[in-house]
């Protein structure tokens, strides 16, 4: 690294802003994804929105490749380093900077974690309702990237519902304030097209939020299922009913007794072979209704030894085996390959057995917990990155449960977002033409292509990737043999991840 | 006869009709009776060096200022009907001239609805409503219509279809450049279909008013309410004259809504009831006021906390004009609203310069072109926005200086 660059940065950041010692820049190797990984050639800590655009400048100037980064507890590697690049983590920047209850929302930096804000705003009944099971540690900023849910976006939304601008820097420096007065954007949506870019058009360093009333009454509720199907049974005809509850989330046998066998132990029943975790919120009558009808829906479905609970210590007991659920796989085998996939919420019986059916033919352990009620499949496959035979089997058996998924007509990602893990896999759920525009509308943000490169759209074309053409091209309605050449180049020609 | 509509005739065997905007000019609109054609028009205007604007059912086409050039208008009227109703899913998908009122009928035979409960939904259509990013009455409640759209498909200057989202309640695969097109009112392509998510219907709805002379006092009243009553579908304040009506409309199961209804009568005096049928029917007339499609109107969104403040100098601004208008505030949202039949472009001015000397940043509907360049300022982010036309349209196929000013006054060809 260039030691003029290195002063330049420090003038700007100061010793606590900079990392540039071997030792500590290997903690930045990789985020949740532990299957790719390298060491940044610096990592750069900003402490305010102005620092992060000089140091943007400065790194623009050098044409130096930029990594974002929040926590690093994303799933796909989108803060994965990439070689020779520099990593600019937000964490510094965590301050709350204006909490009006009045008119529900909030200015936070970008690096203030999930779960601080909904502690700050609970005194005033109010809550940041996208709460990704990594709250406790997550940033809002790594949120925006990733447009991140949560066991409670299946009615709350995800982040995009609760974002009213933002404050951006873009790839040369220049700071963008998105805020406006307006309840809608005046202007194209660029607030709305960045949330979910996964870094890869700049740098966001404030939110503004809104925050949600604490629901009058929350009530959870625990089914027990002697199969699987039953459990998926139930939440696909709840939805069909309109019952709305607030989150509906399976865990399976394997996670169950992971669970209970965990310092996270829920007095979950280890002889069942799926859980229902339902929590139903509004107004005392609401709840009340709501949970009446769901209750004769798991009794239709097989569900039995229902618990309830109203009270916030016994909602939360039933609660920690989900939340501790990722945690505590740590003792089935050292390594978790979290899938994450979606799809129609009327396929999620036959998508959840060929899962299974696909890990059981591969001698792979499967777990599955997941948001069940969004279609959000999480088939969590244990393994041991030693050994490499069954990296293999992981790895195949993972891409054969995602193409699966899209067959049927569903997504690469609900919520872990596409990264460095599934960026082949976008020809797979879109046809070059899509992909194309992507390309140009990523372009226009950053024409060099530093940021973040080699994540969220393929660096090869699709034809290369697979060749048998996407069913979606060519479009009959597209004057092919006249066409002219894309907007941008098809083939990402920037840094190698 | 121009060139678009020799071409349209010879070339592609359609027979455009002459439309009038609503600024006066004549132009040939032509309605492709498919996606295939739709690009064929697309390719074919890239090549002659056409501009092209997209067009709904024109109820809205005024709401941001028109563009200085266009040689065609593409209609989607013939672009229409539901492909896929999953009501286990709780997704629509439809063709973009698809009346936003057949939707609704769709939806509800499933027990859906649908968000945002557009005005006039017989007269608006999918695309229409998409482009221009219209809300409802229902706003407080469900939010805007960008954050019900799942996916979309579009018809770029060139004639290919790129797609975004899907038909699932939750997705981040790729970019959602959905959201660009949500709003942008056609300036970077042509929405062709879209699939929005379902919302279970309300079982009963309910509304409750009370008159006010006093607007301090309204707005006190709206923020308890919109504080201490659940099941708030709409809240909203009209005035007329001197007298402020607050108006509630409740939504949810027959016994929360009753419960709620007693909640707000209690802290309402004199409050008239409306209640079943008549509530839904009172609801949808209001909804159909708020957004009168032969009037000028003014958009005033503040923070709630400061709506009263804004309120008032709406009212003095207005009050400097012969034709006051229809003041309407939703005060939960902080969007406050003047409808104003017959403005002239000297009390647009004036309202303009009373407001913004106030640091109030007041949007314009249905105004002149060149007034409403004039009067709606830049939007923050405008070079990223300039950046995104030149990428999505480089050929200026679709009309530019719509949102951000020009960035040059003549197509680059």
């Amino acid at each position: 690294m260039n030691p003029a660059l290195i002063r330049s940065l420090h003038d700007l950041v100061g010793k606590s802003g900079l990392i540039t010692d071997g030792t500590r820049l290997s903690t930045y190797e990789f985020d949740g994804l532990a299957l790719m990984g390298r060491a940044p050639a610096l990592v750069v800590l900003p402490g305010s929105t102005a620092e992060t655009a000089g140091v943007l400048k400065l790194l623009s100037e050098a044409g130096l490749p930029v990594v974002p980064r929040g926590a690093g507890t994303g799933l796909t590697g989108g803060a994965t380093p990439v070689e020779g690049g520099v990593v600019v983590s937000l964490s510094r920047m965590r301050r709350i900077l204006e909490l009006s209850a009045e008119d529900r929302l909030a200015r936070v930096e970008a690096g203030l974690v999930n779960i601080d804000l909904s502690r700050a705003a609970a005194p005033f009944g109010l809550f940041y309702a996208p709460d990704p099971s990594s709250q406790q540690a997550c940033t809002i900023g790594g949120n925006v990237a990733n447009n991140s849910g949560g066991p409670h976006c299946f009615r709350y939304g995800c982040t995009n519902r609760h974002v009213r601008g933002l404050v951006f820097v873009d790839p040369s420096g220049d700071v963008h304030d998105l805020n406006h007065p307006g309840l809608d954007p005046a202007g194209l949506d660029l607030t709305g097209f960045i949330i979910g870019s996964e870094g890869t058009l700049g740098i966001v360093t404030e939110v503004t939020v809104q925050l949600t009333p604490l629901p009058e009454v929350t009530e959870t509720l625990l089914a027990v299922y002697r199969d699987l199907d039953g459990a998926c049974a139930t939440v696909t005809e709840a939805i069909a009913r309109r019952l709305e509850p607030s989150a509906l989330e399976i865990l399976d046998r394997l996670t169950i007794q992971a669970v209970e066998a965990s310092v996270f132990k829920a007095g979950y029943p280890v002889e069942a072979e799926a859980v229902l975790l339902i929590d139903v919120d509004g107004t005392a009558i609401e709840v009340q209704e709501r949970t009446a009808a769901l209750l004769e829906v798991i009794d239709d479905h097989g569900g039995f030894d229902v618990r309830r609970a109203t009270d916030a210590k016994q909602r939360r007991r039933l609660w920690a085996g989900r939340k501790g659920a990722f945690g505590a796989m740590g003792r089935i085998a050292p390594d978790l390959y979290v899938a994450d996939a979606v799809v129609p919420r009327t396929k999620l019986r036959e998508l959840v057995a060929y899962a299974t059916g696909v890990c059981r033919e591969r001698d792979l352990k499967l777990a599955n917990v997941f948001h069940a009620g969004d279609g959000n499949l999480h088939p969590n496959i244990c393994y041991d990155r030693r050994d490499a035979d069954e990296v293999r089997r992981v790895l195949e058996a993972g891409e054969l449960i995602l193409t699966a998924c899209v067959e049927a007509g569903g997504s690469l990602s609900g919520e872990h977002g596409i990264g460095l893990e599934k960026r082949d896999a976008m020809c797979t759920a879109f046809g070059q033409d899509d992909l194309d525009v992507m390309f140009a509308a990523r372009a226009a943000f950053d024409p060099e292509r530093r940021f973040n490169p080699g994540k969220l759209l393929p660096v090869r074309a699709c034809i290369e990737l697979r060749p048998q053409p996407h069913p979606s091209e060519p479009h009959p309605g597209a004057p092919s043999p006249r066409r002219p050449s894309p907007p941008g180049p098809a083939v990402d020609r920037g840094f190698s991840a | 006869m121009s060139r678009a509509f020799e071409l349209c005739s010879r070339v592609l065997g359609l027979s455009p009709r002459l439309v009038r905007l609503p600024d006066g000019r004549e132009l040939p609109c032509v309605a492709p009776n498919s996606e295939g054609q739709a690009a064929e028009i697309l390719h074919l205007a890239r090549a002659e060096g056409l501009v092209v604007l997209p067009r709904g059912n024109a109820s809205r086409l005024a709401w941001a200022p028109l563009p200085k050039r266009v040689d065609l208008l593409l209609s989607t009227e013939h672009l229409a009907g539901v492909i896929a109703h999953e009501p286990g899913d709780g997704t629509i998908t439809a063709l973009a001239g698809t009346p936003w009122s057949e939707l609704a009928v769709t939806a509800a035979r499933s027990g859906h609805a649908l968000a945002p409960d557009v005005p006039h939904p017989a007269s608006s259509t999918l695309g229409g409503v998409l482009s221009v990013g219209v809300h409802g009455p229902d706003r407080f409640t469900n939010g805007p219509a960008r954050d019900h759209v799942l996916g979309m498909r579009v018809l770029l200057g060139d004639g290919r279809a790129a797609r975004s989202g899907g038909r699932l309640v939750k997705n981040v695969t790729g970019y959602d450049l959905h959201k660009l097109f949500v709003g942008a009112h056609g300036t970077l392509g042509l929405i062709v279909e879209a699939t929005l998510r379902l919302l279970p219907a309300p079982a009963e709805r309910a509304l409750i008013e009370a008159r006010f002379t006093d607007s301090g006092a309204a707005f006190a009243k709206a923020k308890q309410l919109r504080d201490e009553v659940p099941n708030v579908r709409t809240l909203c304040l009209d005035a007329v004259n001197d007298v402020l009506t607050l108006t509630l409309e409740l939504a949810g199961s027959a016994r929360s809504v009753a419960a709620s209804l007693d909640l707000a009568a209690a802290r309402l005096e004199n409050a008239r009831l409306l209640s079943g049928t008549a509530a839904r029917i009172e609801a949808e007339q209001r909804r159909d006021r708020t957004h009168d499609p032969r009037s000028t109107f003014i958009e005033l969104d503040v923070r709630p906390s400061r709506a009263l403040a804004a309120w008032r100098q709406l009212r003095l601004a207005l009050s400097r004009i012969e034709e006051r208008g229809r003041l309407h505030a939703e005060p939960a949202l902080a969007r406050l609203t003047a409808v104003c039949p017959e403005l002239d472009g000297d009390d647009v001015r004036s309202i303009h310069s009373s407001l913004t000397a106030e640091g109030l940043a007041p949007r314009f509907r249905d105004l002149a072109p060149e007034l409403g360049r004039a009067l709606n300022p830049e939007p923050p982010g405008a070079k990223l926005m300039r950046s995104l036309e030149r990428a999505l349209d480089p050929h200026s196929v679709f009309p530019k200086g719509r949102l951000i000013a020009d960035r040059v006054e003549e197509p680059a060809r």
